[in-house]
């Protein structure tokens, strides 16, 4: 039986960089189990965005493996992982990344639609959701008419709209102001508790890294720190 | 969800767009319009020439096509007439007796060839009678009464009511003449038909060879559409066989006529293909570049599971939507211009007046458009595939997307 949503193991990854090899993760073992908060913190070029790549399956490893929910990701096809990104995973991206000629209602209801769900559940979980984030009043307007923060919300609906098993969000409160950031903080905490939606999160936000149940630490493409506040 | 969105994405470079749409409405105008023209203008031409003598469908004996003379010519004609006349495609069918002959004056001699018509059966339809500019038609269906052309008519130093002998060989191949007098005088403009066509009554002439009532060279059928007229043809001339007859479509009793049609139409195909590849060039052009400004977006969307499939459909259905759009458009711009062509025309009378003629046949100098269905829906079906086939490269572009890579653009 698997006690842990995500597996790395040995997980290594060199790319070129114009000829030149660099060695974005050296041997990362890291393990993720269900409804865990965890933030992966490190400097610039620690390898925590490559990291989260791997686990999102839209990289893959250079050695090692890297397994979610028990199936190793490299023995997998690319229609297969597709299906797992849609069925499994829920992405939060630093840029929002909405769609821009979707409201917020569609780009939220856009992944329940990938998946086949019918027209009336989709709206159904869409105006719940939208609730969840504080977006209801604002389900008719696209991302050019929404803050920063706002649009930010709408692409935490998107991710956990289809209750997926694992949230990876590559720096989400990069780009808002400190109160917006603190305000997004509470919804993803309060999705993780109410909804027990697993959160991985790569940040170097100190405000992020104070809230995080645990902290992974890397540099230089290893764990070198992995502390647990909270257990989940 | 995927349409609606396709739809919008059609719209995000309004400009863009609206440009390329306005190149297929434009292509579509240009072929719609050229194609109308020619349908219109040859389809004219074809009825002219079918008027002028020998029909749509001419039945005529085996072997005259080869070696015309009065010795070959149909019998029992009359009932084969009746027979032809009752088929559903046909609109006329008129007995002619048709012939060389040497015309006479005091003045001069002249190589003709004589059309005999029955004046009670076509009235004045026959085709050369509408450019009577002297006198009128041949109403007596045995007197001596003809119609000439200007030319003719000054060679031979006629006027009206002047007499000129025509001379021929009878059924047997035996030379007889005849007593003409000039009841009209045509003018088309072509030359060859002003100097060399004359028109005679059909009773008058089938005296002067030897055909009984029931004989004659040739029956001129014309039919509704002139396009059905090959398999008309084999129809009737299946009917006209126990007659000594066969059956010929106007293309092939007049292949130097049908084969400028061909060329010209071809020339038209030609000058259409290039404007579609042209319109075309630009389609793929804004889809492609559609697609690559939005590869980021389009890594997103992988992220979080759209597959390369759909992708691909979601392009293919923005290329759908410019299609139908841009053909939408393209009728709506296409209908007054097709209209005023088709019930206004334009007048060359001016620009043609030294050249009215095709190929031997009376050139309406006003031209006007009449498209036919058919060529409607292969236009349309060509320009939507067209669209189609630009889109598709920029489709498997976008299928192609790697998530990764894509999401690192900015």
């Amino acid at each position: 039986m698997t006690t842990s949503i995500v597996e790395l193991k040995g997980v290594e990854k060199t790319y070129k960089d114009n000829g030149v090899a660099v060695h974005a993760l050296r041997g990362l073992d890291l393990i993720v189990k269900p409804g865990e908060f965890t933030a992966i913190c490190g400097p610039s070029g620690s390898g925590k965005t490559t990291a989260l790549n791997l686990i999102g399956a839209l990289d893959t490893p250079s050695a090692g493996t890297v397994t979610v929910e028990g199936r190793d990701l490299s023995s997998m096809r690319g229609h297969e992982l597709s299906k797992m990104r849609l069925m499994r995973l829920g992405f939060i991206f630093q840029a929002y990344n909405l769609i821009p000629v979707l409201t917020a209602m569609e780009n939220a209801e856009f992944v329940l639609m990938l998946r086949g769900v019918p027209e009336s559940e989709r709206h159904e979980k869409v105006r719940a959701i939208m609730k969840d984030v504080g977006m209801e009043d604002l389900m008719d307007r696209r991302p050019n008419q929404l803050s920063g923060g706002q649009q930010q919300r709408v692409a935490i609906a998107r991710a956990v709209v289809t209750e997926p098993a694992l949230v990876l969000a590559d720096e989400p409160t990069a780009n808002v102001d400190s109160k917006t950031a603190e305000a997004l903080l509470d919804l993803m905490h309060k999705l993780n508790r109410e909804r027990n939606v697993t959160f991985l999160f790569s940040t170097h936000d100190p405000r992020v890294m104070e809230r995080a149940d645990r902290l992974v630490t890397l540099q230089d493409g290893q764990v070198i720190a992995d502390e647990v506040r909270r257990s989940a | 969800m995927l349409w609606r969105l396709a739809w919008r994405n059609l719209w995000r470079s309004r400009r863009r767009t609206l440009i390329t749409l306005a190149s297929i409405m434009f292509g579509l105008l240009l072929s719609i319009t050229f194609t109308s023209m020619s349908d219109g203008s040859y389809s004219k031409l074809i009825d002219s020439a079918a008027r002028a003598g020998l029909g749509h469908v001419t039945l005529q004996p085996q072997g005259f096509r080869d070696r015309p003379g009065n010795n070959l010519y149909l019998k029992e004609i009359n009932s084969l007439v009746e027979a032809v006349r009752a088929d559903e495609d046909v609109e006329t069918a008129q007995v002619r007796v048709f012939g060389q002959a040497m015309v006479a004056t005091a003045a001069d001699t002249a190589g003709v060839a004589f059309a005999a018509i029955d004046p009670q059966a076509e009235g004045e339809s026959f085709n050369l009678f509408d450019h009577i500019k002297e006198g009128r038609a041949v109403q007596s269906m045995v007197k001596g009464e003809a119609v000439i052309g200007r030319r003719l008519a000054e060679t031979l130093e006629l006027k009206l009511g002047s007499k000129l002998v025509l001379t021929t060989t009878d059924k047997d191949g035996e030379v007889v003449s005849g007593l003409l007098r000039v009841r009209g005088i045509f003018e088309t403009g072509i030359d060859e038909a002003d100097r060399y066509q004359i028109a005679v009554p059909l009773g008058w002439a089938r005296n002067l060879i030897g055909f009984s009532d029931d004989e004659a060279t040739l029956i001129a059928v014309t039919v509704h559409d002139q396009r059905r007229a090959e398999r008309i043809a084999a129809r009737l001339g299946a009917l006209s066989g126990p007659h000594s007859g066969e059956g010929l479509p106007w293309f092939k009793v007049m292949p130097d006529f049908a084969g400028m049609i061909a060329i010209d139409n071809a020339s038209n195909y030609l000058f259409q293909m290039i404007i579609m590849l042209l319109v075309a060039a630009g389609i793929f052009n804004t889809v492609l570049m559609s697609v690559m400004e939005r590869m980021r977006e389009m890594g997103v969307m992988m992220a979080v599971g759209m597959t390369a499939r759909r992708l691909f459909w979601m392009v293919t259905i923005e290329t759908f939507w410019l299609a139908v759009v841009g053909i939408l458009a393209g009728l709506l711009v296409s209908a007054p211009v097709y209209y005023y062509m088709a019930t206004v025309g334009l007048d060359f009378t001016e620009t043609l007046k030294e050249q009215q003629n095709f190929g031997g046949v009376a050139w309406d100098p006003i031209m006007t458009s009449s498209l036919y269905p058919d060529h409607l829906a292969i236009i349309l079906v060509a320009v939507f595939a067209l669209v189609m086939l630009a889109g598709l490269y920029p489709a498997v572009i976008a299928s192609k997307t790697k998530p990764l890579r894509a999401l690192r653009m900015q």
